[in-house]
């Protein structure tokens, strides 16, 4: 019997409405008290607003024109797509560079701590397990990656090498974080969030800049220069360096790392071209064999022209190279391709558009000496994409966002991706917002092509039948603020998750991959941002989830290879000016235990004093894991690593 | 059961009472995106500022619609690396609010005797005001007028001088009249 697409988007719905009303609602899930979760309440939020840059929806805000653009507009012809209602329909979270200079960030993870929406977990000194959602492993695959627009993600398990991935902190300007669904605009992989990371135009970052730091444990070494050609024209160029000792006698994960890149920017009163690029090499440190080995290079360009009537026309391209080396175990060199147009307009004065497609090449070259292996060694992908969106203001304070994405992968052909945002403003301040999506994780080399040891006869083997991940997902928010006082940000979600992952025994040969998991999960996520008085700011946040497993109908045990996750979390921030060049500021997180394998909870705090000596000066010093003993965030107790109390003084040198 | 109680009893918590909308919300938010576009072409005396991120406070003297909107548009956005924190001037409130960097007295604002104390102060403060040509009231170094149902602008390059605040010359160069001169 035919099954209409509309059928097979809302029957998951009703499947998880009826989860809600019978089984979701466990007594584990009150483990926080209600009055606990209240006094968050007062915590008040950052309205995370980044012209919808997390659903990809291109308002006509006004804030995209120039100041004579401004002085021509006719007050009575401005629409309602012109007035700022460019407040996004999603768990959108944003940590600013405040934030991150502040907290004594000098990594992508350490700085993505900041984020309440977001499971982060440090295995050792350089690798991380991070996710949003839940399935939280070293090989985390719900999540998607991007660097000003770069997709960081490889596609050996769709997931991120955090060793890898690195951009100056002094040159982030924004990472945006929206937890829940995202495909449409961001691509499969985007099923329970997408970070994205927005580093400053070479505009902002001219003249010389400094910044050191320097502990027991490690030290790194920053430098900039930025400057002018001509008019129109503005460059940084800059290098950085880590490096980093063992975390314990035991654990031999020393490492060091160097990055240099530039960024140009050309800009006219209609169109600009932004040129970047990075290259990078580094080792890392093991246990049981010689150091790994990591280096790359990428090149990006893009391109916006501002065409009549506010509409805008974006291309993307770039080429990203990477190359590691994992002795005894395997070596892979890849090289991305990638373009990308898309077009932004009104229509009827009551539409936003925006449609586009893109392009991706992967070219990807593996040897592997014997313990695994993927097969074949080297594989040519495409992926090719084509996305529309449409934000409709339904009535004056209500937009409706529909949006679908056709997306072509090499392992199960076109794959669908659905969405649906209703967003209420229903005042100046308060805004509520509801969506329905579906999202898809497609196959990755190591669900097809992987196989465990090198050679037959194989304990696991890839499967080339391997089926996309599906994940339904209903959501429910509100946003909340006043002036800048406080605001606050609430998430419930409900996400039906089909198709996982599994492992399946072969009778007489090992195992294989198959998607004979289910999943239920329900959440909530709470965070708020309260500026208590002119020199004082304090920030909250929490996450609390509940995901049950299904193989195929029964409820099983999480399995131990779809993540492990704490059940909540809690973060709480203070930036304190004691006086105009003096700042002391605490972060605070506590994570609850996780199950497979067993790690006990944890709490940590940070300590960071700083003093501008002048407004280009500053020096601080910073004590990570101030309290408490050692603690360890991931892993089986064998192998863990345990982290201690680590201090770091730090000298930021501005010249202009 | 229990827990999805006190989920939906935490969102009726979380929704607070209806604010009613502007009705000239279109020329509020075209003046807000003109305050913010303001900034790029403005540079505060050094000591105004202790370290390169240090917030620039925006103080509005107007209708609550008015400073909330200015809050919404300003929020996570920058200027010159430095984030925006709006603040109403209404000081019937109790809240101590920092002495702002930029003040906007609007038309709508119900203390003209204080908007006026505001603006005549040497503190180097960037004040833009509301106020049309032939009427009675405090003009700042950027005042607002409307012209053919546009929003256009004034400056008093002078009044900058005098407080220390240097103006660039692509703004001077949109600006309608600069020291009562008009501009080509």
């Amino acid at each position: 019997m035919h099954t209409s697409p509309i059928k097979k988007l809302i029957m998951p719905v009703g499947s998880v409405w009826a989860f809600l009303r019978t089984r979701c609602c466990s007594a584990q899930m009150v483990n926080i008290p209600l009055q606990y979760m209240l006094a968050l309440l007062f915590l008040t939020t950052i309205p995370a607003k980044s012209y919808c840059a997390s659903t990809g929806a291109p308002s006509q805000v006004l804030m995209g024109m120039s100041i004579e653009e401004l002085s021509d507009i006719e007050i009575t012809s401005i629409s309602k797509n012109e007035i700022p209602l460019s407040k996004a329909p999603a768990s959108l979270f944003v940590i600013t560079h405040v934030d991150i200079r502040r907290s004594g960030a000098n990594t992508i993870p350490e700085a993505l701590r900041l984020a309440p929406n977001l499971s982060i977990a440090q295995i050792n000194a350089y690798d991380y397990a991070i996710s949003s959602r839940g399935f939280n492993s070293k090989t985390s695959n719900k999540l998607q990656v991007l660097i000003d627009g770069r997709i960081v993600y490889t596609p050996l398990y769709s997931g991120v090498f955090w060793d890898a991935q690195d951009v100056a902190m002094d040159d982030i300007d924004r990472i945006e974080v929206t937890s829940g669904p995202a495909t449409t605009i961001w691509g499969g992989n985007a099923v329970n969030g997408v970070i994205n990371i927005v580093t400053k135009s070479a505009k902002e970052t001219q003249g010389s800049h400094i910044h050191l730091t320097s502990g027991p444990d490690k030290d790194s070494a920053y430098v900039r220069y930025g400057g002018t050609i001509g008019q129109k024209t503005n460059y940084r160029i800059y290098y950085k360096a880590n490096e980093q000792q063992p975390s314990s006698d035991t654990s031999l994960d020393a490492w060091h790392r160097h990055q240099l890149g530039f960024t140009s920017n050309w800009q006219n009163s209609g169109s600009s071209i932004a040129l970047s690029g990075d290259a990078y090499d580094g080792k890392l440190g093991q246990a049981q064999f010689d150091d790994k080995v990591v280096s790359g290079f990428n090149l990006m360009a893009q391109y916006q022209y501002k065409l009549k009537h506010g509409s805008l026309l974006r291309l993307k391209s770039y080429i990203d190279y990477t190359k590691r080396m994992h002795p005894n175990v395997f070596q892979e060199a890849l090289r991305n391709y990638y373009m990308e147009f898309d077009y932004l307009t009104t229509y009827h004065d009551r539409h936003n558009l925006q449609w586009g497609g893109e392009y991706r090449m992967g070219d990807d070259q593996t040897t592997s000496p014997g313990l695994l292996a993927f097969l074949p060694n080297d594989k040519k992908m495409e992926w090719m994409a084509l996305f529309a969106q449409d934000e409709y203001h339904y009535r004056e304070n209500i937009r409706i966002t529909t949006g679908i994405r056709v997306e072509e992968n090499p392992y199960t052909g076109v794959e669908w991706m659905p969405t649906l945002r209703i967003a209420w403003n229903r005042s100046n301040n308060q805004l509520i917002w509801t969506s329905l999506s579906q999202a898809i994780r497609t196959p990755s080399r190591i669900d097809t092509e992987f196989f465990i040891p090198g050679e037959a006869p194989y304990q696991l083997m890839g499967n080339p039948d391997f089926e996309s991940e599906i994940a339904t997902t209903y959501q429910i928010g509100i946003r909340q603020s006043h002036q800048s006082h406080f605001n606050f940000s609430g998430t419930v979600y409900a996400t039906h998750y089909d198709k996982l992952r599994s492992i399946e025994p072969v009778e007489g040969a090992g195992a294989t991959l198959g998607n004979g998991l289910s999943a239920k999960s329900l959440g909530v996520e709470l965070w708020g941002n309260w500026q208590v008085t002119d020199a004082w700011r304090l920030r909250s946040g929490l996450f609390r989830q509940d995901i049950k497993f299904y193989f195929p109908d029964q409820r099983i045990d999480a399995p131990s290879e779809e993540g492990n996750n704490p059940s909540w979390q809690l973060i709480i921030q203070s930036e304190l000016n004691i006086d105009n060049n003096k700042e002391l500021d605490f972060f605070f997180r506590r994570v609850n235990h996780l199950n497979s394998p067993a790690v006990p909870a944890y709490s940590a705090l940070d300590v960071r004093a700083a003093w501008w000596l002048t407004s280009a000066t500053e020096i601080s010093f910073k004590v990570s894991n101030a309290i408490g003993q050692d603690h360890g965030e991931f892993g089986s107790e064998a192998s863990r690593t345990y982290f201690d109390r680590s201090t770091t003084l730090g000298l930021r040198w501005l010249l202009r | 059961m229990k827990t999805l109680s006190n989920l939906i009893i935490l969102f009726a918590f979380m929704v607070m009472g209806v604010v009613p909308v502007n009705s000239n919300e279109a020329e509020t938010n075209l003046k807000s995106t003109f305050i913010l576009k303001f900034c790029q072409y403005i540079d505060w005396p050094n000591y105004v500022f202790s370290k390169p991120d240090s917030a620039i406070i925006i103080g509005v003297a107007g209708e609550k619609d008015q400073v909330e909107n200015l809050a919404s548009l300003a929020f996570n956005l920058q200027c010159k690396g430095r984030p925006f924190r709006v603040y109403s001037m209404d000081l019937s409130k109790s809240y101590i609010v920092p002495k702002p960097h930029i003040l906007y007295v609007s038309r709508h604002s119900n203390n003209q005797t204080i908007a006026d104390t505001l603006v005549s102060t040497d503190a180097p403060m960037l004040t833009i005001t509301d106020t049309e040509e032939g009427e009675n009231g405090a003009v700042g170094i950027i005042n607002f007028k409307s012209v053919q149902n546009r929003i256009r602008f004034d400056i008093s390059l002078n009044q900058a001088k005098r407080l220390g605040i240097h103006i660039a010359s692509p703004l001077l160069a949109v600006a309608d009249k600069v020291d009562g001169v008009e501009q080509p």
